[in-house]
Formats: C-alpha cells, structure tokens, sequence
C-alpha cells in the first residue's frame, strides 16, 4: 500500500472576492522508497500542495479532498495530532536554508527543540549524540563548531545539509523537498542530491523547476501548471514521449531533446 | 468515511457538491463579515466625528445658556431643565461649556497639527532635495527632537513662554514636526528616482512645477493618513497641558481646564468632571476609529 | 563592542548638548527681564548702578555663545542657580525630589511591562479570536484616554468609593497605587500594539514556519521563534516607551499631589522659576539617555550577530 496518497486535492484561496486562486484535482500515490516529482513554473501550486499535506496553510484557505498517510485520511485531524506526525512520520525542507533557520539562536539549540519528547526519555547525552551521528551521515565536518554557530556563519551547503538533518532527526518515512537545491551552488547540489537519493527507507516528494533534477531523483512526474496537473506518469515516460504542450514546452527549455535523453541512457 | 468515496465521482454526486460549496461560501462570507465590521468601524468613526463637529461648531446655536455667565446663587446643580448637565462651581452651565470647550478643543488641535504638517512637511521636501549636508543636518535635528519625549519637551517650552493657548501651540508644532518631516523626506527620495519623474525632468519642466504637480500629490495620501491618526493624540496633549494650567486659560471654555476646575469638588459634584471626559474620549475614539481604517487600507507604509 | 558603545554615546551626547542649547535658549526668550525678577524684593533703590552691577554678576553683559558657555560650565560643576521661591540651590531642591519620582517612574514601569507582555502576547498568539477582540477593544478604549483621565477614574472609583487607596500625597506604600497604576495602564496601550504587531511580523518569517513543519511543540515555537526573535525590536521601543513615561509622570504627579520632580516643575512654571525648568529639561534628559543606554545594552545582548565571536565559547 502506498505511504501517502492524496486523492481529489482541491485547494482554494479565497478573500473578499471569492475564489483568488485554485489548484485543483491533484491525485498520486506514493509507494515505499520511491520519490515523485512536482515540476512546473513558479507560482503554479507546488509549494502549495506540500503545505497543505503538512496542513500549515493559512486561514483564508480552503480544502478539500484527502491525504491519506497508511490509509488515514490527515486533513481532518485534530491540531495536536498533526503535531506528532510534522517531522516523525512527514518532514520537509524548504529552498532557502539561510531563512529557515533561526538567526538569533545556536544550531544546537535548534536541534534540542524539536528532540523534547526524545531528551525528556533519554537525556542529554544520547540526544546530543544522536545528532553529531545524523550530522555526520550528510557528510559535515568539524560538527561541534557548527553546532555552536549562528546559522549567518554557516555557507550555504552546510546550512542546507543541516536542514536534511533536522528535518530527517525524527526518522520520518516521507519527506518533502521544496526546491531543495535552487539556492545552492552546482557542486553541493550535486552532493546534496546523492545523499538525499542514498537515504534508505525514505519516500521523497521533490518539488523543483530543475528538470534534470528530478529525472535523476524520481520515479514518476507530475507537470503541473497554473494549479493544474497537465501531465502524469513515470519519469521515463514522460521524458521520452510528452503528451502535453506544455510538458514538451518544458523539455525543449531545459534542452532535453530525445537525442539527449538517449544519450543519457546509453552512458 | 462516506464522504471520500462519494468525493471520488464528483460528476455524479451533486448533492455532496452542494454541500461542499456551501462550506467554502461560507469560509468566504466569514472574510466578507469580517471586511463589513471593518467598514462599520470606519463609518461609526466618520459618523461620531461629523456630529461632534457639528455640535461643536454649531455650539452658538445649540448651547442652551451663556457659558461664561456666571451666576453663584445656582453653583452645582444637577440635570434641570434650563441646565442639561448641571452646573459648575460658578453656576456655569456644564453642556454649553462642553460645547463651546469643543470648539475650542478641536479648533485649536487642527490649527496646530496644520501648522505642525505644513513646517514639517516643507522641511522634508526641502531637505529631500537638498545637497546632502544640508539633509544630514536636517534629518539630525529631527532625530534629536524625535528621541526626547514630546510631552516633557512641551511642558519645558510652554513653561518658558508662558501659559497661553498660542504658547501650547508653538509647543506642539516644534515637539511634532519632525516625524512629518521625515517621512516626507523619506517619500519624497523614494519618488525622486522613479520613471515619471525623470520624464518630466526631461520634458523640461521647473523643479518648482515638478515638485507641485508631481510630488505633492503623491504623499498628499500617506501624509493625510498620518496626520487623521495624529488629531487624536493632539486633542489628548492639548487637553493635558490645559489640565495642568499651561494651555488655554480661565475662564476660557476648554476639556482640559474643565477638568482641571472640576478637581477640587470631585466627590462633591463629579458631573463636573465626567462630563468633559466623556467628551474627550469620544471625541479621540472617533478620530482614533477614522485614523486606524485609514491605516489597515493605506497598509502603514512609512510610519 | 566598544565600537558600538562609542557610536551611541555619540549620539545620546548630541542629544544632550541639543537639550542644554534649546532650555539655555527658551531661557532667554522667557518673558520677564531676569534681572527685574531677582531685584524685586530688595529694598534698596533700583539705581542704574544697582542694576548694572546685577547684570555683570549674572553675565548678562556678555555675548550669547559666551552667556551660553558661562552657563553650561556651571551645570557641568553642579550649579543650576538658585529657586527663586525658596532661596535654596536648585540641586537642593532637586536632590529632595528626586526620590519620589524614581520611585514613582519605577513602580509604573514594571506595572507598564507586566501589562503589556502578557497581554501583547496572548493578543497576538490568538489573533482575531476572542482573546485578541477583547484586548483590542479594550486597547483602542484606553489610547483614548489622556493619561490624567485615565487617573482620575481611578481615584473616583478605587479612591473615592470603595476607598481602598489614598489619593493625594505620598505616605506608605499604598499611596503609590493609584499613580502608579495610572501611568502604567495608560502607557501599556501604545506598547501592547506594538509588542503586538513585532510578534505577528516575525510570525511571517521562514524559520517558524520551518519549526513547525519540522515538528516543534506549539509553545516553543511561540517562544523561541516568535518572542525571542521580536524582542530586539521590542526592547529598543521600551526605551522610547520609558521617556513617554517620564513625560506622563510629570502630570501625574501633578494630579496625585505626588512630591516630585514633575510637580515641583509645575508649580516652578507658576512661579516663572526658569532656572528650575532649565535643571529639570536637563535631568530629565539625563535620564532618559541613561535609559536607552542600558535599553540598547540588552538589545546588543539579544543580537548575536552583533557579539561577533564566530564559534561559541
């Protein structure tokens, strides 16, 4: 059965006016250790999508239809139990690591934050332990320094590795990555990507307008465009034969023309 | 767990249809409930000010009584006939005090905010348009006056000039010129770059005519804005420097004073007092009512 | 560090200078010629001589930048001339009042701070549900109020009918109610809009959207995230907050017949003492810069970026 599915996805931002905004009938499963892919121009409803399977979607929103995570339906839950799935069972990282750290406070402190529940069992040692090893599997170095640190002091590679640690302390089964690399430089990107990708026993949903990205990443594609799913299939598919205007639109952009894709294959 | 599969086929389903439409219209007309309040304040505002400004300008009309007369054979009656609110320790009439005290009240703080708009706004463009010495040097003056508070600084200049209505003017205006000038300064630059005015630069047009055909209008609306909030907080300073003395002058009709002749008899008459503070404060709610719709729309941009 | 210092030092002795030139110069403006007011009560007659000779005591004869200096020389040793009413050395007088009006600005701070927290927070926390509306109602009714009125219903409702506190003078510790109460309720209104709106602004930012997301519990978010981050802002507005205070403790004192500073200055106004008004401005700004000195030494405190040790103890 599939970790999480979303069925019948319909979003609306609504205001004094009606309906500004809608991102409708988006529909996909997710299996075990397989990553899906989001891809469209900004503004088309990606971001969107990944807040509200998180449900931290503002007040003038509306919603409806089901995410289900093993078969539970969790749009309807109570705020207290979503606070328990929000980084043990679905986590997420965001595109800048620069803003989405805390800037007055020390990285450490930032960890000891969300590991409470973890603390209060096992106490400070174990916990502190905890992250210098999960630190240690993306690949940082001199990992007490960084915990002393201000995240201004931290490049932005390290920072964003420290993200995929925070964000994956919890040893949650699904992850969303929301544009994960936009703002990191080529050779990190590239790092980042093989570590996300070695992760074991991890479902990936990655968001992105980097199109080699998530044909390296994922299994299948969602082409998205203002708020609709144009397109939908396996990633070989839909790179190989696009049905769509758009999908083709996108493609030939990116420079991924069917000679280039077989080279590809053939290598 | 009806519902998801019923949602699985919405073509077929219209009744579910109906009832999930019916949800968002009403998340929807919640926002618009919440937008109508909002406007209701504003109106209310608006309302409660044009009828106490009416009133107030029409005090020579409306007042039952004098209300400089003084008659001490009727001191400290309560509601009659002839004497709405009762009277005074000197057997004035409170209601035609308040009416007239409002005149004053809110004719003197409009006189000293435009005079407070007006030298901090010229300063500002003037500054803005200067060489940098000379805005450097402008903007560090307004920064001091800013930093010191307006209320001390007040009292300390209409303590040197004398006690009179004209001295808490000029107080007022030198104690809050500066954030008008300042923010006007800070438009003004921000203007001053910007596509139409180098058009009309290049067009040839005189740096006078530029600046009262282009940048006036421009942050005419942010500084209206401004200035609405700011007439309650000047009704609130004059009112307090006539409560201690400084401002307008017995036997001059004025809240402030009122309440500060009212002091000594405050468990023998309270009227006395709770009328002109009733006054007050409807008076500023209303402005305040008016000065805070007009910032939620013009966002608060600069201040 | 020190860099920091010197640069707001500077800046609160431009303040000060600013202070001492506009009370010298609204001291010569005074009406009144200060001479005339000084010899009124000698019995001797007021022969050119006689009035000469107080003018070059007094330096009148001087040019003003050097009537300036004379006088700012003196304030720096202490001197602010004589009250005219009592006779006594204006630092006399002031140093017997000055009590009152600390303890007075003290008590109404932390009475201003314990109100403006908690309300601040849970209005921004709960924003636009009920707690939220009735603060803000409630808010909107007191930023409507000038401070002494806000006084004066205090004294008719706690003072005059239930007489629980008195309502003039300053004797044993519940004579600091009223006035204390008054000046912190009425300031808290601009201050809890304030802690408000820094709050509901740093609740945009990415990183508490990132704690949350990442699984935080609710209250240290709010805490850590929100709270934290807004206190630079929040602190630096206290300071002005104080100032308004200082000012507001004037009229207080006034009204509650309290012996301070502020009254003394009042009644000084009445009696054209302008050399008591010209020590007042100046203490006050003395104060008040000595104020948002230790103001902005927390908010270097809370900034780490300004600390600027890379790596942590």
């Amino acid at each position: 059965m599939a970790i999480l599915e979303v069925r019948n996805l319909n979003i609306d931002y609504i205001s004094v006016k009606g309906v500004d905004y809608s991102i409708s009938d988006i529909n996909f499963k997710l299996e075990e250790s397989k990553a899906i892919g989001i891809i469209g121009e900004s503004g088309c409803g990606k971001s969107t999508i990944a807040k509200c399977i998180l449900n931290i979607l503002p007040q003038n929103v509306y919603t409806q239809g089901e995410v289900l995570l093993d078969g539970v339906n969790i749009l309807n839950i109570s705020e207290k139990e979503m606070e328990n799935i929000r980084g043990s069972q679905i986590s997420m990282i965001f595109q800048e690591p620069m803003q989405a750290l805390n800037p007055i406070r020390r990285i450490k402190n930032q960890f000891y934050d969300l590991l409470y529940t973890y603390k209060k069992i096992n106490g400070k040692v174990k916990t502190h332990n905890l992250i210098v090893s999960r630190l240690e599997d993306v690949n940082l170095k001199d990992i007490d320094k960084i915990l002393n640190s201000y995240p201004f002091e931290l490049s932005g590679g390290m920072a964003q590795r420290v993200m995929i640690a925070m964000a994956l302390i919890k040893n949650p089964r699904v992850l969303i990555a929301d544009e994960p690399t936009s703002s990191i430089d080529a050779i990190n990107r590239k790092e980042i990507l093989n570590e996300i990708k070695n992760l074991k026993d991890l479902s990936v949903v990655i968001i992105s307008h980097n199109l080699s990205e998530v044909y390296d990443m994922c299994d299948e594609i969602l082409v998205m465009k203002d708020g609709v799913v144009v397109e939908q299939g396996y990633t070989k598919d839909i790179f190989q034969n696009p049905n769509h205007e758009y999908t083709k639109l996108l493609l030939q952009n990116e420079g991924i023309s069917k000679k280039s894709y077989e080279k590809r294959v053939s290598c | 767990m009806e519902n998801s599969e019923c949602l699985s086929n919405k073509k077929e389903d219209n009744l579910n249809n109906i009832k999930v439409n019916s949800h968002k219209l009403a998340k929807i007309n919640k926002l618009r409930n919440q937008y109508r309040f909002k406007n209701m304040l504003f109106i209310i505002g608006v309302v409660l000010v044009t009828l106490i400004v009416i009133i107030c300008v029409g005090a020579p009309l409306i007042s039952p009584n004098d209300p400089l007369k003084v008659d001490l054979g009727k001191a400290f009656l309560n509601s009659t006939n002839k004497y709405p609110l009762g009277t005074d320790q000197m057997g004035r009439c409170i209601l035609s005090r308040i009416l007239y005290g409002g005149r004053t009240s809110i004719f003197i703080a409009l006189l000293s905010l435009s005079l407070t708009v007006t030298i901090g706004t010229f300063i500002g463009i003037l500054s803005a348009v200067s060489p940098k010495i000379v805005d450097s040097f402008f903007m560090g003056i307004c920064e001091i006056t800013l930093a010191f508070p307006g209320i001390l600084l007040a009292i300390v200049i209409v303590g040197f000039l004398g006690p009179s209505i004209v001295n808490v003017m000029v107080a007022i205006s030198f104690v809050s010129w500066a954030k008008y000038a300042r923010v006007s300064r800070n438009l003004v630059l921000s203007i001053r770059e910007s596509g139409f005015i180098k058009a009309a630069k290049v067009c040839g047009t005189s740096n006078l005519n530029i600046i009262r055909y282009h940048i006036i209008p421009n942050i005419f609306s942010t500084i209206l804005t401004i200035m609405v909030t700011d007439i309650g907080s000047t009704i609130l300073r004059l009112a307090t420097l006539s409560f201690i003395g400084l401002g307008a002058q017995h036997p001059t009709p004025e809240w402030g004073v009122m309440i500060n002749e009212a002091r000594e008899y405050i468990d023998y008459a309270p009227n006395m007092i709770v009328y002109p503070i009733i006054m007050i404060f409807l008076t500023v709610a209303s402005f305040n009512l008016i000065g805070d719709s007009l910032r939620d729309r013009y966002d608060g941009d600069t201040y | 560090m020190i860099k920091f210092f010197i640069k707001k030092l500077r800046y609160m002795i431009l303040i000060l200078i600013g202070v001492s030139i506009l009370t010298f110069s609204l001291g010569r403006l005074a009406p009144g010629d200060p001479v005339q007011s000084i010899l009124a009560d000698i019995d001797k007659p007021l022969t050119e001589e006689v009035i000469d000779d107080a003018r070059e005591k007094m330096s009148l004869n001087k040019s003003i930048p050097q009537q300036y200096f004379i006088w700012l020389s003196g304030i720096l040793k202490g001197d602010f001339g004589t009250c005219i009413k009592s006779g006594q050395k204006v630092t006399y007088e002031i140093s017997r009042r000055i009590g009152p009006t600390i303890e007075l600005t003290l008590a109404s701070t932390i009475i201003m701070l314990l109100i403006s927290f908690p309300l601040g927070i849970l209005s921004a926390v709960f924003k636009d549900r009920i707690p939220d509306r009735i603060i803000k109602f409630l808010n909107t009714v007191n930023i409507s109020f000038p401070t002494f009125c806000v006084g004066i219903i205090l004294i008719l409702v706690l003072g005059v009918r239930m007489k629980l506190f008195p309502v003039m003078g300053r004797e044993g510790l519940k004579s600091l109610v009223l006035p204390s109460l008054t000046l912190g309720i009425s300031m808290s209104g601009g201050l809890i809009r304030l802690i408000r709106n820094e709050l509901l602004k740093n609740m945009e930012k990415d990183y508490v959207q990132t704690a949350v997301v990442l699984g935080a519990k609710k209250t240290s978010v709010v805490i850590n995230n929100v709270i934290l981050n807004s206190m630079t802002a929040i602190v630096t507005n206290v300071g002005l907050y104080i100032g308004a205070l200082l000012g507001g403790s004037t009229i207080i004192e006034n009204l509650f017949g309290w012996p301070g500073l502020g009254n003394f200055m009042i009644q000084s106004i009445y009696n054209r003492d302008y050399a008591v008004i010209q020590a007042y401005a100046i203490f006050m700004a003395v104060i008040y810069v000595v104020i948002n000195m230790l103001v902005d030494m927390i908010c270097y405190n809370l900034n780490p970026k300004m600390k600027g040790d890379p790596y942590g103890k």
